[in-house]
């Protein structure tokens, strides 16, 4: 039973995996949103 | 078997690869603040003046020192710890360049607030560098082993964390030093000290989840060979060469131009985008819109990185620097008729291309290496490439700057002046595509029988 449970589940759990790319994701999109605002003045 | 040796880091079967990417750019993002360095420039000339700057403050040009030694350490530390990155695997690498990338920042907080510029020197230039360097190359040879399918598309992802790092570093900074920002203090000290932490403990994270595959792992329904290789690489799949050997191999010397022309063109027109935006337009472009155009083309230079290295794992390494020198060189030399035509949007949008390519340019060549000499000491013989990314810090600026001073002092405008640039940019891009032309298969003899 335990074995068939390891083969399932992924490794590392999908729950690491997203954070993983959260822990990233976030400070990369809000440095993007940061740079973006300021690019807003050169179409005004 | 310690937690940081490399053998604490094989993954155990069933590894999902795509935790690996995050954990290169835990790394990457938080070293790419190093080209957000300059927003604290200002604030460190009035650090004793307060509103302006005092006799005892230091000066733009002093301080401009720590960015320089800190590209030149990144780089040393690149050619000389490469090797050493690549014997002991990514995590205990990637723990140096955190403590060091910390540390720097650390050393600078008790500068500043001692007043002593040569612990900046020491802290961010020379520790922080170093801290760059080992962090730059340290996830690299992690990635091409996991992704042997999409090279490009791995190291690419990576390495456009380092043209992102810039983009958190400076709001973050900027943000700090106003909260920590006093009638006695401009906050410099502290946000250093709090920027250590954070970055540090950001980098940690990479450090802990990085992971090595197994010997012989390959990525499901994958056989053999690695795909983009044998569809796209100038040498044979199995071919693993040495850092030693490679530098006795023209390719070797070759890649460094492609990088140094490659980047010695990207930082002369990066660095005067502004300037030259608002001489081209004047009355178009104000001081505030052409801020905001840095801005555009820095996210042109970070997504570049990763989609045209992505693009490269379809058409071969050496068909894409094909495409960034003959494109680029046809760019550079089109933005002068652009500016007579007073086209901003056609302006931007070329400037932006060409960024993409300069950033792509850092972001491939990683996947290049690995396709001539192996993926065995990648790390140890992109580090000694890295040095063209030093030379051309110094060069490129130092190449602009002086020509531009010639022309003006000679009679010429200032905004013809630029298009001399350009112009003698593009001749340099040409001279990089003869070199990239070159590039052949590294021949067999050079192998090494016992690398893998």
């Amino acid at each position: 039973m335990k074995n068939i449970e390891t083969t399932k589940s992924t490794n590392p759990p999908s729950i690491v995996v997203l954070i993983a790319w959260l822990w990233v994701g976030f400070p990369l999109t809000w440095g993007l949103w940061e740079t973006f605002h300021k690019t807003l003045e050169l179409f005004k | 078997m310690g937690f940081l040796d490399r053998e604490s880091t094989v993954a155990k079967p069933g590894f999902n690869r795509w935790m690996v990417p995050p954990a290169a750019l835990a790394i990457h993002l938080a070293i790419g603040q190093a080209y957000a360095f300059s927003v604290f420039n200002l604030p460190m000339t009035k650090l004793i003046g307060m509103t302006e700057s005092a006799p005892e403050d230091w000066t733009l040009t002093t301080l401009g020192w720590i960015f320089s030694l800190a590209i030149v350490f990144l780089g040393l530390s690149a050619a000389f710890g490469g090797t050493w990155v690549g014997r002991v695997g990514p995590r205990k690498a990637m723990l140096a360049s955190a403590v060091c990338f910390a540390s720097g920042f650390w050393i600078s907080a008790v500068g500043v607030h001692s007043h002593q510029l040569w612990l900046i020197y020491l802290g961010y230039g020379v520790v922080g560098g170093i801290g760059l360097g080992l962090g730059y190359v340290s996830p690299v040879k992690t990635l091409i082993s996991w992704f042997p399918d999409r090279p490009g598309m791995a190291t690419g992802l990576a390495i456009m964390g380092f043209g992102g790092g810039a983009m958190v570093g400076s709001p973050l900074a900027v943000a700090l030093m106003d909260h920590f920002k006093t009638p006695t203090s401009m906050g410099v000290a502290e946000t250093f000290a709090v920027m250590g932490v954070i970055y540090f403990v950001f980098m940690m994270w990479g450090v802990i989840t990085i992971r090595v595959p197994a010997e012989n792992w390959k990525p499901p329904g994958h056989h053999g060979a690695d795909d983009a290789l044998t569809k796209n690489a100038a040498s044979s799949e199995k071919l693993q060469v040495s850092v030693q050997n490679s530098m006795k191999t023209p390719q070797f010397y070759f890649l460094w131009l492609v990088l140094f022309l490659n980047v010695t063109a990207g930082i002369g027109v990066l660095g005067q985008a502004s300037a030259m935006s608002q001489e081209m337009f004047k009355g178009t472009i104000t001081a505030a819109a052409a801020a905001g155009f840095v801005g555009l083309l820095s996210i042109f230079n970070m997504a570049g990185r990763f989609f045209w290295s992505s693009l490269s794992d379809y058409t071969g390494r050496r068909r894409i620097y094909m495409v960034y020198f003959a494109l680029g060189a046809l760019l550079y030399a089109s933005i002068p008729t652009v500016g007579h035509m007073q086209n901003v949007v056609l302006f931007v949008l070329l400037y932006g291309v060409i960024m993409s390519m300069y950033g792509a340019g850092f972001a491939t060549i990683p996947a290049y290496i690995s396709d001539l000499y192996g993926k065995a000491d990648v790390s140890a013989i992109h580090g000694r490439i890295l040095t063209a990314w030093s030379a051309a810090g110094i060069a490129g600026p130092a190449l602009v700057n002086y020509i531009r001073e010639a022309q003006i002092a000679g009679g010429t405008p200032p905004a013809e002046a630029y298009s001399f640039t350009m112009y003698l940019m593009a001749a340099l891009l040409a001279v990089g595509f003869v070199c990239n032309f070159l590039i052949k298969p590294v021949d067999p003899k050079f192998a090494s029988a016992n690398l893998k």
